[in-house]
């Protein structure tokens, strides 16, 4: 049997692959009834006990939203979302806000045990040897529910913290950065994440700072019906640095769910953004059937000169995903980067890649995607590069290649290219095709079978990407990749 | 139903098709197809019309078969040499392209009468075959149909030229079905070089039979508005498609090169090939797509556009596509916009040459590589000659 | 006790108009022999192996292949593996992204597993690795680097070479490793070999030159013409055949 004919086989079987996620905790939770409306949206701003500006602004995007159409020019196919019949808010009970991690539910701690996410600090101590610890933002369903090695970061100055908590102790930095980079009516989503966004990590590096540790937030859709609408604002002052880090999980149901988060970065003069993704929603069963939609708009905005902002993703859950984070390069000498491995398979589709808007003089960006696609499903990468006249000595390389698993299944790449710069020079490459005979004979007469030389041969195809990722994130995206493309493992 | 408000004079010969136009109605910019060209304000200004013959005479600049269309009139065509045979007249495009496609100016022209133009190769044919439009009336609208068809094994070259009076209006809206059977060849050429402001949409269906081999290029010097698109279906295996083209604009002129090549047969080559310059505001498009079906296997697919912009003004937008659906399948699609390269310009002035003449060589050559491409000696001189011509009024 | 049979094999290329290439090839090697095939170009010899280690290229029409008492046949390239078959490629595959440690790492454990034996602990594999890879004079830095990716051919045998010592096979088939190495290369790869060897294993050499067998002595020299072999004998069969050529064996 030819060894592509086994491929489609091994990867056919993955469809029965348990998403290891796919637990739903049951916890007692606050959530509102279906339906939306201002009353609704009045209601989450009541229960976060937000200030008047901020309800103000949640009311303005809301009507702005009602007067918006969903996009329709999306690669994907997929039964529309019922806005009405949503939750908009769920919350983990808590009698009061808990002082410590010792007074959360234990069941919620144990949810995150299972996830194999380190919350106590001493877990954290504990792990690898000479890593760099990481501060953790834990946000379930939609609401923030502890954040950890929050002291240590304060000694740096830094402002680590649930968003819902920085509207109210740092309303300043809030009011001048929030919406500045994805404005309310930017598209239909993020307008819609405006009105209704609950939670999600707000955090500030002031100027001169490196950040001590990665920061990072682990997001999990878990209440039934309920759409999850997290905001997510970092600010970079003057000289810093910061290692952001965001995963991803949901438990499996037969209905879709939704999550349409906005990711806002602000990189000032000289400022740099590294920003890591391990998205791994649940994508639904091997029919199809269920799995999130991941409607998501992340922006960075290299605000300063000298700036930079780099967008790093490892993207293999979601049933729909319509995702392009992207960067507007305004200060001079400013740098964004794209480094994308999205792994569809089953009947996932996914539509995702970035915009480089390049504004600044000697501007620079830099994208690499590496798609693969198998079973069923169906993938995208869309991309804009633009150059505006002041972008004198702006450069871009755009590399997009693509991996065909079996014959059911689909690449597309569109990259869309404008400039109106004399003096720029853009570069563009693009490859399809599929894991070659001799490598899979070479990897089986090592002793390995199809399974594992598939995975393996797909790391290295990604290696420009995995190489991206901070250490710790790379080896959980590097066994991601093989559990979703080998299906026995795990 | 009526036809449109900016054509007038002429008559309705499809009511369908004018149906499904008036329904889409112009494509403007939230059209994918048409993402970088609003027909709509293109075509809001004015109004064009069905004009008379005159009794232009030009050269028979390739020594070819000649077919002379003045005005949107078709001319008679004498003295065919054997395996030839040129009707002027009825016609019919397939029912396929007509009833399938959502495209506005396809409809358009079907809906609206006028002669076809239906060229029979049954023998190879040496000969260049020359379709030589002319305008010099003003506000004139022609919408050429052209059907070609070319018998299994055979051999031939046709060529297209536009040219306009000085200061004369034209809308064209051409279509073009060809057929190529197996193991047939055929080499298309297409020059836009209307001097005045002319609103040139074409569109070119070729369907691409077993061990066939078609190709276009096409060459745009300076124009008002031009839309040049092609879409090839590569029916049989082993065809071979190539679909080039070079652009030179000045001013404000928009030229958009859409190609489409749909692969659905195993084993077959295809090229798009694309290079432009722009001066002043002018705006170049290229929208190139691949498409290889799952039964396409072993494809090999090849695209590249390249482009420099000499003025601060001047803008290139692209979207070069794949669209794959084979595993095993070879594609590649490339893609550059710069200047001219400071280096080479500075070893030419260092050796004496002035710079607007260096900047002209530099230019040309890279022109010339996709000129390199045509087999026909003719036709390649007589573009080369052309490019430095109109170098020199764009530099 | 025999190691490898085989009794009669016919092959072709797996495809509508395929030709035949073996036609009607035997060989035994027993435990602790070293077997040489020697013959000219497009005879079938890179084929033999290549079926040995189970591509899916060729489809047998006629014959069989026993293994350790075992139908080979009937086994995938990776269970043959891990079963203690190895092949060094002729022309060993380039594989971007994938630093030959890893790969390597991947490699044992498969055959660890295959054996329901405890997979190997990383810092004790690359002590391991290191260890070998001193003896073939492979340097650290040639373990990163991608498996193949950018490697001379000489640099590409002694890493196939490598492998096996790492992986430590029953019966080790060599597609030409001689070929494309200089002199000091050659001896590298050689007393790897000779290392591995042992009174317990097989060994199968493809190869143009007597050279090679000036290092590695066989117990048996084959001359394979036109898909089988046609004549056997011992070491000086090489010798004989560098003197006179092929052409006097009708080639």
């Amino acid at each position: 049997m030819p060894a592509t004919e086994e491929t489609i086989e091994q990867v056919n079987k993955l469809g029965k692959e348990k998403y290891k996620y796919g637990f739903v905790s049951d916890i007692e939770s606050e959530t509102f009834p279906i339906g939306l409306d201002e009353d609704v949206v009045r209601r989450i701003s009541a229960k976060k006990q937000e200030p008047e500006w901020m309800l103000e602004h949640r009311l303005k995007a809301f009507k702005l939203w009602k007067e918006m159409e969903e996009p329709e020019w999306l690669k994907p196919i997929y039964e529309k979302v019922n806005y009405q019949d949503l939750a908009y808010y769920s919350s983990p009970v808590q009698k009061e806000k808990p002082k410590s991690l010792d007074e959360v539910d234990p069941k919620l701690l144990e949810v995150y045990e299972k996830l194999g996410i380190p919350l106590r600090e001493q877990e954290i101590l504990a792990g690898v040897e000479g890593a760099k610890p990481i501060a953790i933002d834990a946000v379930f369903d939609s609401v923030s529910v502890g954040t950890t090695y929050k002291e240590t970061l304060k000694e740096a100055g830094v402002i680590f913290c649930p968003i819902s908590e920085a509207i109210k102790d740092y309303p300043d930095l809030v009011k001048k950065y929030f919406s500045s980079v994805v404005p309310i009516s930017d598209n239909f989503f993020s307008a819609l994440n405006s009105a209704v966004f609950t939670d999600g990590s707000f955090v500030y590096i002031p100027e001169g700072v490196d950040c001590p540790m990665e920061l990072s937030t682990y997001f999990r859709i878990n209440a039934e019906n309920t759409g999850q609408f997290e905001r997510t604002l970092i600010i970079a002052d003057k000289g810093s640095y910061v290692s952001y880090l965001e995963g991803c999980t949901a438990p499996q149901r037969d209905e879709n769910q939704l999550h349409a988060a906005v990711v806002e970065l602000v990189a000032l003069e000289d400022a740099e953004i590294k920003y890591s993704t391990v998205q791994n929603w649940y994508s639904g069963d091997e029919e199809g059937k269920g799995g999130v939609y991941n409607f998501v708009t992340k922006r960075g905005d290299c605000r300063g000169n000298n700036s930079k902002i780099s967008w790093t993703q490892v993207e293999t859950g979601s049933a729909v995903t319509w995702k392009y984070p992207s960067c507007i390069l305004r200060g001079d000498n400013s740098t964004g980067e794209f480094y994308s491995v999205a792994i569809t398979n089953n009947h996932q589709q996914a539509d995702t890649g970035t915009k480089m808007i390049h504004i600044g003089k000697n501007t620079n960006s830099r994208i690499v995607s590496k798609g693969i696609s198998a079973g069923f499903s169906d993938q995208t990468y869309r991309g804009l590069v633009k150059i505006q006249k002041s972008a004198s000595g702006a450069r871009n390389h755009t590399q997009c290649d693509s991996l065909l698993i079996g014959n059911e299944c689909g690449a597309h790449t569109v990259p869309y290219i404008e400039n109106k710069s004399t003096s720029s020079v853009l570069e563009h490459e693009a490859t399809t095709s599929k894991i070659a005979d001799e490598q899979m004979f070479y990897c089986t007469t090592r002793g390995m079978d199809e399974e594992e030389a598939v995975g393996l041969l797909v790391n290295g195809f990604c290696k420009e990407v995995m190489q991206e990722l901070p250490m710790e994130f790379a080896v959980e995206a590097q066994k991601l990749i093989g559990i979703s493309l080998e299906g026995s493992v795990g | 139903m009526s036809l449109p408000n900016f054509l007038q004079g002429f008559e309705i010969a499809d009511k369908k098709s004018l149906d499904c136009y008036n329904d889409i109605g112009l494509p403007t910019k939230k059209n994918e197809n048409w993402h970088y060209l609003d027909m709509a304000r293109v075509l809001s200004k004015q109004v064009y019309q069905k004009q008379l013959n005159d009794n232009h005479k030009s050269d028979n600049l390739f020594d070819a078969i000649k077919i002379s269309v003045v005005n949107g009139n078709i001319g008679s065509v004498d003295n065919l040499p054997e395996g030839i045979s040129i009707t002027v007249g009825d016609g019919k495009f397939s029912d396929e392209l007509i009833n399938e496609k959502k495209h506005p100016l396809l409809l358009l022209n079907n809906s609206v009468a006028g002669d076809f133009i239906n060229i029979d190769i049954s023998q190879d044919i040496k000969q260049l075959i020359h379709i030589d439009y002319y305008n010099n009336a003003p506000n004139v609208a022609f919408l050429p149909k052209v059907v070609i068809r070319i018998a299994s094994g055979k051999t031939a070259s046709i060529i297209e030229t536009f040219n306009s009076g000085k200061d004369c209006s034209v809308f064209c809206n051409s279509l073009t079905e060809i057929f190529v059977e197996e193991e047939a060849k055929l080499l298309q050429y297409k020059i836009q070089q209307d001097m005045g402001q002319s609103k040139h949409i074409a569109y070119t269906k070729a369907y691409v039979q077993k061990e066939s081999f078609y190709e276009q290029n096409f060459a745009c010097f300076n124009n008002e508005v031009t839309r040049n698109e092609v879409e090839v279906d590569i029916l049989g295996t082993d065809a071979n498609a190539e679909v080039r083209g070079v652009y030179i604009g000045k001013n404000k002129s928009v030229i958009d090169n859409t190609i489409r090549i749909n692969h659905l047969a195993s084993d077959c080559e295809s090229q798009q090939l694309f290079k432009g310059v722009l001066n002043d505001r002018a705006q170049g498009i290229f929208q190139g797509k691949i498409y290889v079906d799952k039964e396409a296997q072993k494809t090999d697919g090849y695209q590249m556009h390249r482009s420099i912009l000499l003025s601060d003004d001047a803008q290139v937008c692209g979207k070069p596509e794949l669209e794959i659906y084979a595993d095993d399948v070879k594609c590649s699609h490339g893609s550059s916009t710069g200047e001219i390269n400071p280096e080479q310009l500075f070893y030419l002035t260092a050796r004496g040459i002035n710079e607007n003449l260096a900047r002209n060589l530099l230019l040309q050559a890279f022109l010339n590589e996709v000129f390199d491409n045509i087999e026909n000696d003719i036709v390649r001189k007589y573009l080369q000659k052309n490019t430095i011509k109109t170098m020199e009024t764009i530099l | 006790m025999d190691l490898l049979n085989i009794e009669n094999l016919h092959a072709r290329v797996d495809n509508p108009d395929g030709q035949e290439i073996l036609k009607g090839l035997n060989l035994t090697i027993k435990k602790g022999e070293i077997h040489a095939i020697m013959g000219p170009n497009g005879t079938g010899k890179s084929t033999l192996t290549k079926i040995l280690a189970g591509s899916d290229e060729y489809e047998i029409t006629q014959g069989s292949v026993n293994y350790n008492g075992e139908d080979l046949l009937e086994k995938e390239a990776h269970e043959r593996a891990n079963e203690g078959i190895f092949l060094a490629f002729q022309y060993p595959v380039e594989i971007p992204g994938i630093a030959t440690s890893t790969f390597l790492r991947h490699a044992l454990n498969a055959k660890l597993r295959h054996n329901e034996k405890e997979e190997i602990d990383n810092l004790e594999f690359i002590k391991l690795l290191r260890q070998k890879a001193k003896t073939l004079k492979i340097s650290d830095e040639m373990l990163k680097r991608p498996v193949n990716v950018g490697f001379s051919g000489g640099e590409k045998k002694r890493m196939e070479t490598l492998q096996m010592s790492i992986l430590d096979p029953h019966l080790g088939l060599l597609d030409e490793t001689d070929s494309g190495l200089d002199i000091d290369a050659l001896r590298t790869v050689a007393e790897g070999v000779n290392y591995i060897h042992s009174k317990e294993k097989g060994f199968l050499i493809i190869t143009h030159y007597q050279r090679l067998l000036d290092y590695i002595k066989p117990d048996f020299v084959h001359i394979m013409v036109g898909g089988k072999i046609i004549k056997t004998g011992d070491y000086k069969l090489a010798i004989e055949l560098e003197e006179k050529g092929y052409q006097a064996y009708g080639v």
